[in-house]
């Protein structure tokens, strides 16, 4: 008996030992824990208080642990409410957690670490990858859309495979800096290639002090994406998500169809078809229906996600298929991941995330002016004779364009773009609280494009030879940091610093190569004999991209009541500033006070459960510009047409001689763009926890903006000059609001977010003329020429007014009379009834350059989100509002509408026009008036085409962007079949618009710019090059295995 | 477990490793200012770009003749109107935001840049090579003679561009706006904020640049494979254009006679010049200063080809048009107006009013009638036309030609539908058509425009071009023999030399008409400054020998609008033409603005001290 009971201790004891070296009296407890549904719960931590003995939950959510009856169980999982138990004689303790409400718990990331939401100072914003997970969205961006606020997502384009803009806080920069992308630590430039669904939380630093630690590259806010990984103790978990969806393109539906056309150019063009009686047996083609269709969006996931003791991982394969609705256009994403942190020993732990992605496109190769404006209904798609259709003959009317839709069948082309992106890290932790974390970051992205386009004759347009580009660009980057960190608490003081240094080195490498007369069709060089002279190779290499940085921070806080924050950050750019110019330095600081812990707040408490008063002051920097703009080089000539000019004959018979020649002026002064931001908040919760909010107000002025100045086309330069210019403030206010709570079965959260901003530019020193022009209403992007307004800018920018404010003549009405109308005189002709009246600032009877003024604003005032989730037992309904308010748009598509311009089409609009054909006085002004020598002109008192605030129209918005109705089976049934959950869904993305604004779709970016750079000034602007946005409705389903 | 760590750490510190702080980074791609150029060929390369320029799509690559001074001159007629810029050169009334005043301005002065980074580079290269050899010292003289002789040109036309006046004899309207002058490369912001000179200052810099060419050119004359630089008897003559233009009418004659006489040039005989503006006779005896134009483009587009390349695409807008051609499955096409086709964009046409002032004195009518020798079997064709011109017209057509009744230069610029013809594909022969919508109209000539078009091929689509590509075939005369003459011939009329400025004019004239330029013709020649000319109905050209010959000779080459402006006839010319397609009603001539091309806006907005020319203001 005493051998047994010794035998037994001997066993025992160290195992006693192991668990406990200081209690007996244990006792076995075992139970079940679930979650807010009652599903099983798996991966739980269950710890005894006070002790590091613990245990996890196991994949049907069964835990068995041993304590003491006066033991206190701890149970804990991210996202959840910690709940205690107290052991006393239970023997089996079942469990439901229920999701953490005080969100002063969640960890955030920060820069090269995390904080507590509670030890955070300056203004973070975080989304989980939960809510928009199933989203028909296939970049990051898009995922922010109305859920920050102060965070403006723009997805102003259906175009497949492009990625939404951002803008936080309102445009800093007249060339506005993108955000920078740091992934599971790591900085990428190219986020578009993430597969949404590996996505754990966005990050987002929105203020200088919380970015600061980023320095130079932070100064459009940083994004830091977390990807998933499994949690530890879990067992694995499958999940399969699938979804497909349908999307519908919004279009110009009114074009003139064949009878509409002749009828207005027998009003316009009387010679087009004088005389003729047959034209109802022109053909009638509709153009839009030939150029677009209705398309898809489709997406499937597959993850496994899991955990062993000493590890922890996530495998995941997608592929998002996404058919644009112009004809011939897709673009294809699949890509696969690995996550995994092992943990070699007590001490050290490794890890890595691997990314791998392939895109394929079918690129767009033509104008979208083609559909639908330049078009003819007259014009058939094939001729009789079997070539693409051009005007029917013995007309007098003529077609200039192309035959758009053979134009896109005369090209193909394929766009590959293959990423890697791999990370590795050590994490080592070091006496005296130090800890030694090293990540090494891999990027290297293909992009190539085989393109052949085919000979061909429309009519006015011919091509004589075919030719295949075979493009390859190449850009790998190498990034390597160092980080030292240090926790300690003394007492109340807790204390936790960084510091660290980074490196990033790149190298891109690129061919441009091209071979006329190919002899096969396709993507393969087979030399025709007219091949040999018509050979085209360009290539460069560059592997000088360099940037060191140094950085460190520090975090004190007195008893989790006070807390200060510094931190500073030194950059050297070693290609985008001259040699004196390499380096910058960005500091940052904030402090805190959660008030509500303080003693003489308790009477307050239950109202406000908590409260924190929060400040902060930093500077950022900014360097978006081409390399190397302080340097000037002599490169090889090229034409305003082109390389053409790269060689020029001498004599008959003899080889090109080549022409080089310096194009740029050098700016070696050129330095650092810097944002110093101000930002004041307060982050409270009340309502028992059900309501938190958080306030801001931020003032943000950025100095030595970086911007392309044109010089004077004289100087001979036309490559722009890089210069720091001007200052510009933002300023404004940032509110959210959440609230949530359960009634009985039925749960629902809605949180509410809006960013005030004002913009200005508070001045413009550094440039010639004080003042910046931009902005065309383009018929063909680039071409300021061949537009309705040719050669007209759209926006002013200067000292005074907010960036890119419209600026042209103010329309005070529509003359009703010729007498009335008298008085007015444009290029040298009288108005007429039905003429736009102008405002003539300067009372000469002539509107002119001199009379034009600032006529709109397309600074968007507010932003603004609200989301809405409700669930009741399997049920769920998600909703995503977003608007705008107090911005005006420039609606360049409306003169292609109400007018004709040129050689092509327009919409049934224009016969609502003032006194076309037999309309009298109408509320559209007159397309066709006189001119002194008594002929009829188009337009001759430009209401249609110059820059006016006939155009200019309110452009607030309010959009249900997406609904989703969502189908939780119930478990017990599907467990059988190892099914964990089974999620089935429906929704619709861009359901319903409410605005005044009378163009397509009010939600618009920037246009496109000469410039190259930034877009901030040309803001709003609505052109026919724009591809159509699309609504999509998708159904998928969403299950889990176990 | 130390292990584990160190192994750890110094593996991935290996990998990365820490860069060293690099110092003069620059772009890989291009060569450095400091370094460059380093040898005499180096700088050559340099040069090249101030002539290659002169392709620019701006100036001789595209729209400079044929979109902007072609409409404004009246020497075409457009048949489109879908480019406002264009259809305002045509009405002769400019707006600020004219696209090819923009692009033109925006062009010289790349070309003046150009000229100044020669300038810059030949200084560099004597720094890099302080013992430069005696001959590469003597080709970097050549290279800058051409330089300031380049430079020159290219400030001769934007002043006669966009100054607001030309000088008078003894300096009258010197104190007007000139251009802005760069003596030099930029080196900050502040030094491109330069303002207009006067036109007196223009002038007397546009003057030095030529005289210095002159000197630093003496003596050269360039082998066979270098025939398109440029000589001091380029700038010699172009120096006595200044002269002529800025009515220093001693000087004027000094440097166009010593041309006339020194330089070894003479005016070719007719026949070559029949064929000198069509990419025959390149080089000729005439040429003082020519762009080289290749037909090769490499297998791109013309100035958009992405090769490197010597070439230009006017011919595209002022393409003939013709019976001749194919349609798609291979039918001919069936010789009407319906099934006719342009060697290129057929945008332009020859403006009826030249066809009178070439004086051509047969009327626009004539009937079509059915062809005696149309085979029925063969079906209709190009080659095989139902219908034919009224074979009496034709008849007088073609006497007018031999006897010569009419200037023979109509026929060097012009082709007359129904009897000319053309190759559309390089070999095959069609008849010239009138444009689709004047067929069968009586009141219209519809001639097609021949000086400088494609005759031989196909333009537009490369039919017919040894290479296949879309190229002009000819190339561009900056300078001929033929505008000096005349130049001389204005400046002895103006200092009281009747005498011998109507023998030139009458060489010119003579020449012309198939005649030895030095011995009189009686039947033809001048004798006196208000001789009658074959102009008809033309009160101006028609009682002005000089005008008209600069007018006929230098037809549709560019220059005729300096000298519409020069002599201030614009009103006349515009009443004379009356109107034209791409216009709605009579030209609106405006003699307080259309003398005068507008700074274009984007210079207005980006050049602090720039002022516009008056009538833009």
């Amino acid at each position: 008996m005493y051998k047994k009971q010794l035998l037994l201790k001997l066993l025992f004891y160290p195992l006693l030992l192991l668990i406990s070296l200081s209690s007996f009296a244990q006792v076995s407890i075992t139970g079940r824990v679930s979650d807010e549904k009652g599903n099983p719960f798996p991966g739980v931590t269950i710890s005894v208080k006070g002790t590091t003995r613990g245990t996890n939950s196991d994949v049907n959510g069964h835990y068995l642990i041993t304590a003491k009856s006066t033991d206190v169980l701890v149970f804990s999982a991210v996202g959840y409410t910690k709940q205690e138990i107290t052991v006393g004689d239970k023997g089996v303790i079942n469990i439901a957690l229920s999701p953490d409400l005080q969100q002063l718990n969640e960890v955030v990331v920060v820069g090269y670490g995390t904080q507590k939401r509670k030890d955070v100072t300056g203004s973070i914003a975080s989304v989980k990858g939960d809510v928009f997970k199933d989203q028909p969205i296939s970049d990051p961006i898009s995922a922010l859309q109305g859920r920050i606020a102060g965070v403006n997502v723009i997805e102003s384009s259906g175009q497949p495979g492009t990625t939404a803009s951002i803008v936080i806080r309102g445009l800093e920069s007249l060339n506005q800096p993108a955000p920078l992308y740091i992934v599971d630590g790591v900085r990428v430039n190219d986020i578009s290639n993430i597969n949404v669904q590996d996505i754990g939380t966005i990050d987002v630093l929105k203020d200088a002090a919380a970015a600061s630690i980023y320095g130079s590259a932070a100064a459009g806010g940083v994004l830091l994406i977390t990807t998933k990984k499994g949690t530890l103790g879990a067992p694995p978990l499958i999940n399969f998500s699938a979804r497909y969806g349908v999307t519908k393109p919004k279009l110009v539906d009114d074009l003139l169809d064949r009878d509409q056309f002749v009828q207005l150019q027998n009003l316009v063009n009387p010679t087009f078809f004088s005389g003729k009686t047959e034209t109802d047996t022109l053909p009638d083609v509709n153009w839009e229906k030939v150029l677009y269709r209705n398309a898809i969006e489709e997406n499937i996931n597959l993850s496994v996600t899991g955990a062993t003791p000493t590890a922890n991982y996530l495998f995941s394969v997608y592929d998002n298929n996404q058919k644009g609705s112009f004809i011939k256009n897709t673009s294809d994403i699949a890509g696969i991941r690995a996550n995994t942190d092992y943990k070699l020993g007590k001490f050290i732990t490794v890890g890595e995330e691997i990314a791998l992605s392939q895109r394929k496109t079918d690129p767009i190769l033509v104008d979208l002016h083609n559909a639908p404006f330049r078009t003819q209904p007259i014009i058939p798609i094939y001729n009789p004779d079997g070539s693409y259709g051009s005007d029917p003959k013995g007309y007098s009317i003529t077609f200039q364009g192309p035959n758009p839709y053979g134009a896109v069948n005369t090209a193909t082309a394929q766009d590959y773009t293959n990423n890697v992106q791999a990370n590795v890290y050590a994490d080592i932790k070091l006496p005296f609280h130090l800890d030694f974390r090293t990540t090494y970051g891999y990027t290297y992205n293909v992009y190539t494009r085989d393109y052949f386009q085919d000979s061909y004759s429309f009519g006015a347009v011919a091509l004589a030879n075919n030719t295949l580009y075979k493009n390859y660009v190449e850009y790998n980057q190498l990034l390597s940091n160092y980080v030292l960190s240090y926790n300690q608490s003394f007492g109340k003081h807790n204390i936790s610093a960084i510091a660290g240094f980074e490196q990033i080195n790149g190298s891109s490498d690129n061919i441009f190569s091209s071979m006329g007369s190919v002899a096969l069709d396709g993507y393969t060089y087979v030399p025709s004999s007219a091949s040999s002279g018509q050979l085209g190779l360009t290539g460069t290499y560059d592997p000088n991209n360099l940037i060191k940085s140094q950085f460190a921070r520090v975090n004190y806080n007195f008893d989790e009541r006070f807390f200060l924050s510094g931190s500073i950050r030194q950059d050297a750019n070693f290609t985008e500033f001259g040699p004196d110019k390499v380096r910058g330095v960005f500091p940052g600081g904030s402090a805190g006070w959660l008030i509500s812990d303080e003693d003489f707040f308790k009477p307050v408490k239950n109202i406000f459960n908590t409260l924190k008063l929060r400040g902060s002051y930093g500077s950022l920097g900014n360097s978006n510009i081409l390399p190397y703009t302080y340097a000037a080089n002599y490169s090889q000539n090229q034409l305003s047409s082109g390389v053409s000019g790269g060689t020029q004959g001498f004599a008959p018979n003899q080889p090109f001689q080549v022409a080089n020649t310096l194009t740029k002026l050098a700016n070696p002064n050129v330095h650092w763009e810097t944002v110093d931001e101000t930002n004041i908040g307060i982050d409270g919760q009340t309502l028992n926890g059900h309501l938190d909010f958080t306030i801001e107000w931020y003032n943000k002025n950025t100095k030595d903006m970086l911007y392309p100045l044109p010089l004077p086309t004289s100087s001979g330069f036309t490559q722009p000059y890089i210069a720091n210019v001007g200052t510009v403030n933002n300023k404004g206010f940032d509110f959210s609001a959440s609230y949530h709570n359960k009634a009985g079965k039925f749960g629902y959260d809605v949180s509410v977010n809006a960013g005030f901003n004002q913009n200005k530019v508070t001045n413009l020193s550094g440039t010639a003329t004080g003042v910046f022009y931009d902005g065309y209403n383009y018929y063909n992007n680039g071409d300021q020429a061949y537009n309705i307004t040719s050669n007209q800018t759209i926006t002013e920018t200067k000292s005074g007014l907010p960036f890119g404010s419209f600026y042209g003549y103010k329309v005070i009405g529509i003359f009703k009379t010729d007498a009335q109308a008298a008085g007015q005189k444009v290029n040298g002709n009288v108005a007429q009834a039905g003429d736009l009246e102008f405002a003539d600032l300067n009372h000469d009877g002539v509107i002119d350059q001199d009379d034009k003024e600032v006529i709109g604003n397309p600074n968007p005032k507010l932003v603004y989100g609200i989301n809405v989730h409700l669930n009741y037992e399997g049920f769920d309904l998600a909703m995503l509002f977003t608007g705008v308010q107090g911005v005006q748009l420039y609606n360049g598509v409306k003169a292609y509408e109400q007018s004709l311009f040129q050689d092509g089409n327009t919409t049934t609009q224009v016969f609502g026009d003032s006194f076309l054909g037999t309309n009298g006085l109408t509320s559209q002004p007159r397309l066709l008036g006189a001119t002194p020598n008594g002929s009829q002109a188009l337009d001759p008192n430009t209401n249609y085409s110059s820059v006016n605030s006939y155009f200019v129209e309110n452009g607030s918005y309010f959009k249900l962007k997406n609904i989703q109705l969502g189908y939780t089976f119930s478990s017990d049934l599907l467990r059988k079949i190892n099914v964990k959950s089974l999620r089935v869904f429906v929704m619709a993305n861009n359901v319903f618009t409410i605005t005044k604004y009378t163009g397509l779709d009010p939600e618009l970016g920037s246009a496109y710019t000469t410039t190259g750079y930034g877009a901030a000034t040309t803001q709003g602007i609505d052109l026919v090059t724009d591809y159509p946005q699309v609504r999509i409705y998708t159904a998928g389903l969403d299950v889990t295995f176990q | 477990m130390l292990k584990k760590i160190y192994i750890t750490v110094l593996a991935v510190v290996l990998i990365t490793g820490c860069k060293k702080d690099p110092v003069n980074v620059g772009p890989t791609n291009s060569f450095s200012t400091s370094t460059y150029p380093q040898t005499i060929s180096q700088l050559q390369t340099v040069l090249v770009s101030a002539y290659a320029n002169l392709r620019d799509p701006g100036l001789f690559g595209f729209w400079f003749l044929p979109k902007a001074l072609s409409n404004s001159m009246h020497t075409v007629n457009s048949l489109y109107n879908g480019d406002p810029a264009w259809n305002e050169m045509a009405n002769t009334n400019l707006s600020v935001g004219n696209s090819y005043v923009g692009a033109a301005w925006s062009a010289l002065y790349v070309g003046v840049k150009d000229c100044n980074v020669t300038l810059y580079a030949a200084k560099q290269f004597l720094a890099l090579n302080p013992n430069a050899s005696a001959a590469d010292k003597q080709t970097l003289n050549l290279i800058t003679g051409q330089a300031y002789c380049l430079r020159g040109w290219y400030y001769m036309e934007l002043e006669c561009l966009f100054g607001e006046k030309y000088m008078g004899a003894g300096g009258t309207n010197g104190t007007a706006q000139g251009i802005p002058i760069y003596d030099g490369l930029p080196t900050d912001l502040a030094s491109t904020q330069v303002a207009r000179s006067s036109v007196k200052d223009t002038w007397a810099f546009i003057i030095n640049d030529f005289k210095q060419a002159q000197t630093l050119l003496h003596g050269q004359v360039w082998d066979a494979a270098d025939e398109a630089r440029v000589t001091e008897w380029s700038a010699e003559g172009l120096l006595g254009k200044a002269y002529v233009y800025t009515q220093d009418w001693a000087d004027a004659k000094t440097a166009t006679l010593d041309v006339i006489t020194k330089s070894g040039k003479s005016l070719m005989p007719y026949a070559t010049y029949h064929n000198a503006f069509n990419g025959q006779n390149k080089f000729n005896s005439e040429s003082l200063f020519e762009l080289y134009i290749d037909l090769n483009t490499n297998g791109g587009y013309g100035v958009y080809s992405g090769a490197a390349n010597s070439a230009a695409i006017n011919g595209l807008i002022w393409s003939p048009f013709t019976f001749g051609g194919y349609n798609a499955n291979g039918t001919p096409f069936d010789g009407t107006e319906n099934e006719i086709q342009p060697l290129g964009y057929g945008n332009e046409f020859f403006h009826d009013k030249n066809v009178l002032r070439f004086g051509f004195a047969l009327g626009s009518a004539f009937n079509l009638v059915s062809n005696p020798k149309y085979n029925a079997s063969v079906g209709p064709a190009f080659y095989n036309p139902q219908m034919i011109m009224d074979p009496v017209y034709m008849q007088n057509s073609l006497t007018v030609r031999t006897n010569n009744t009419t200037d023979p230069r109509l026929y060097v610029n012009a082709l007359q539908p129904y009897v000319d013809s053309v190759q559309f594909d390089g070999k095959t022969w069609g008849k010239v058509a009138i444009p689709g919508q004047f067929a069968g109209n009586p009141n219209v000539y519809g001639w097609a425009v021949r000086k400088y078009a494609p005759i031989t091929y196909n333009e537009g689509n490369g039919d017919g071009n040894p290479f296949g590509d879309v190229a002009d075939a000819c190339d561009y005369y900056m300078l001929r023999l033929a505008d000096v003459y005349l130049l001389y011939a204005e400046a002895c009329l103006n200092s009281g030399d009747n005498t011998d400025g109507i023998e030139y004019l009458n060489k010119v004239h003579r020449r012309a008409y198939g005649y030895d330029i030095n011995t009189p013709v009686p039947a033809i020649d001048y004798t006196s400054p208000t001789s009658k000319t074959v102009a008809i109905n033309d009160p101006v050209l028609g009682n002005n020998p000089l005008y008209y010959e600069r007018w006929a000779e230098l037809f549709n080459e560019g220059s005729w609008w300096f000298d519409v402006c020069r002599w201030g006839i614009g009103q006349s010319e515009a009443t004379y033409f009356g109107t034209a397609v791409n216009l709605n009603g009579p030209i609106q001539w405006d003699n307080t603005k259309s003398y005068v091309w507008p700074i274009p806006q984007s210079e207005i907005n980006s050049n602090a001290k720039i002022v516009q020319s008056a009538g833009y203001k």
